[in-house]
């Protein structure tokens, strides 16, 4: 892969970069920096990049990383505190179309989810990576995202079945 | 219950072949626990991906594009630095999310039962494919094969995946959506120019009737019903290769 087609795949990835780095931080201004802190990383090491491997795995598993090491790095802890609500905002619910409702209930389903279980239902079913690859990512054994995928889904199919789960599930979180 | 989670998914994700699908049904013949969790999985199978890329808005990023492409490497790290104010602020997002959640999500919504409903929300989801959304290679036969197995099995019928390539058209995955609780089989097509379409099927207690065309979310959309089966056309196809394609579609089934 040449320099010039390393940046047009990296460039074609933003839009998937950013709605995964605004899952987890919730904010267009740190989703923002995450995405540019991601591709600066992925631009510095693109000699290590294999060609024949997936570029999308590649990248979302440095984004995966600065996430993680940036928790560590200061310390923070879950609990610790909370971003403002506003901040918080992840979709336009302006939308009243029925089949956006549908998606919305959908979406909010994975969100309800622990942090462990929305990553692996987010790199599998939004992401398209393979167990495998989703499991690289995140840096643990494969039967452990499959796991993760299976206590995952069964919670989304409770909540799906029974919306009063979502609210359970909210208090539990 | 003995069979793995990693099994119960591939089995559930329609990623095993005949013959393992085979094996599958012995064991879960024998397993409750396991059908139980066959069960869960098959009611969360849901159009993810679509929600996500119908629902979290993408701003303009051509500022970090125009820095992908002028970058120059630089020793330096001290642009990540710009990163460390996130961490300050991380803090569980999404309990915050579930606390705002009733904000940030509608409440529940009444369950659609209509026919018209129901290929509207197939249309959305539609509108939202592109070439890019659909992967250029197509899978093995025994993929599939599997992947049919599982169709036909919860839509509690023999359903055959049409044969497109002599109209320039690949078959590329057959996935099982839980709508309502009822399972919904969706067949992608990527034709060998244009924009990738789907056939979608679902069971169906009404009267046979043929195809009527209509355009909802700027796709197009022919829907007929046939032996018990709902059948939705979905793609930005242009209406002459449509009529192509769905001549064909019914040539090859029946439908």
């Amino acid at each position: 892969m040449t320099t010039d087609e390393f940046r047009d795949d990296l460039t074609a990835l933003l839009p998937r970069l950013w709605r995964y780095a605004m899952v987890k931080c919730r904010n267009p201004d740190k989703a923002n920096d995450l995405v540019q802190a991601t591709c600066e990383r992925a631009l510095s090491r693109s000699h290590q990049f294999q060609a024949g491997t997936r570029l999308d795995a590649w990248t979302i598993t440095i984004m995966q990383s600065i996430w993680k090491n940036d928790l560590r790095r200061d310390s923070i802890r879950r609990g610790a505190g909370f971003v403002d609500a506003e901040d918080a905002r992840l979709v336009d619910t302006d939308e009243s179309a029925e089949g956006k409702i549908f998606l919305s209930q959908v979406l909010q389903a994975v969100d309800k989810l622990p942090e462990a279980q929305k990553d692996a239902v987010y790199l599998v079913y939004v992401q398209g990576l393979s167990y495998e690859e989703a499991a690289a990512t995140l840096d643990i054994p494969a039967g452990t995202l499959t796991s993760r995928l299976v206590r995952g889904r069964s919670k989304i199919a409770e909540m799906i079945n029974d919306p009063s789960e979502r609210e359970r599930s909210i208090e539990r979180t | 219950m003995t069979l793995s989670d990693e099994k119960l998914l591939a089995y559930a994700d329609g990623l095993l072949s005949p013959a393992e699908i085979a094996d599958m049904d012995r064991l879960l013949a024998d397993d409750p626990d396991a059908r139980e969790t066959i069960a869960a999985l098959e009611q969360s199978a849901l159009p993810y991906r679509e929600a996500a890329e119908a629902l979290i808005d993408v701003p303009d990023l051509s500022h970090i594009a125009d820095h992908i492409q002028s970058y120059q490497p630089v020793a330096s790290p001290s642009r990540l630095s710009r990163f460390a104010p996130l961490a300050a602020s991380i803090a569980v997002f999404f309990v915050v999310g579930l606390l705002a959640g009733q904000h940030i999500f509608p409440p529940s919504a009444p369950k659609p039962t209509q026919w018209a409903v129901w290929v509207d929300r197939i249309a959305s989801y539609q509108a939202l494919y592109t070439r890019a959304s659909v992967s250029p290679t197509n899978p093995p036969d025994s993929r599939k094969v599997g992947q049919m197995l599982r169709v036909s099995k919860l839509l509690g019928t023999t359903i055959k995946a049409p044969d497109l390539a002599p109209v320039d058209a690949d078959y590329k995955y057959a996935k099982v959506f839980a709508i309502d609780g009822r399972p919904l089989a969706q067949i992608a097509y990527l034709p060998k120019s244009g924009e990738p379409f789907s056939l979608c099927l679902m069971k169906t207690d009404k009267p046979d009737h043929d195809p009527k065309f209509s355009t909802a979310h700027g796709v197009n959309v022919a829907s007929w019903r046939k032996g018990g089966i709902a059948y939705v056309y979905v793609g930005k196809t242009p209406r002459d290769m449509m009529d192509r394609y769905i001549g064909a579609i019914r040539a090859e089934t029946g439908a």
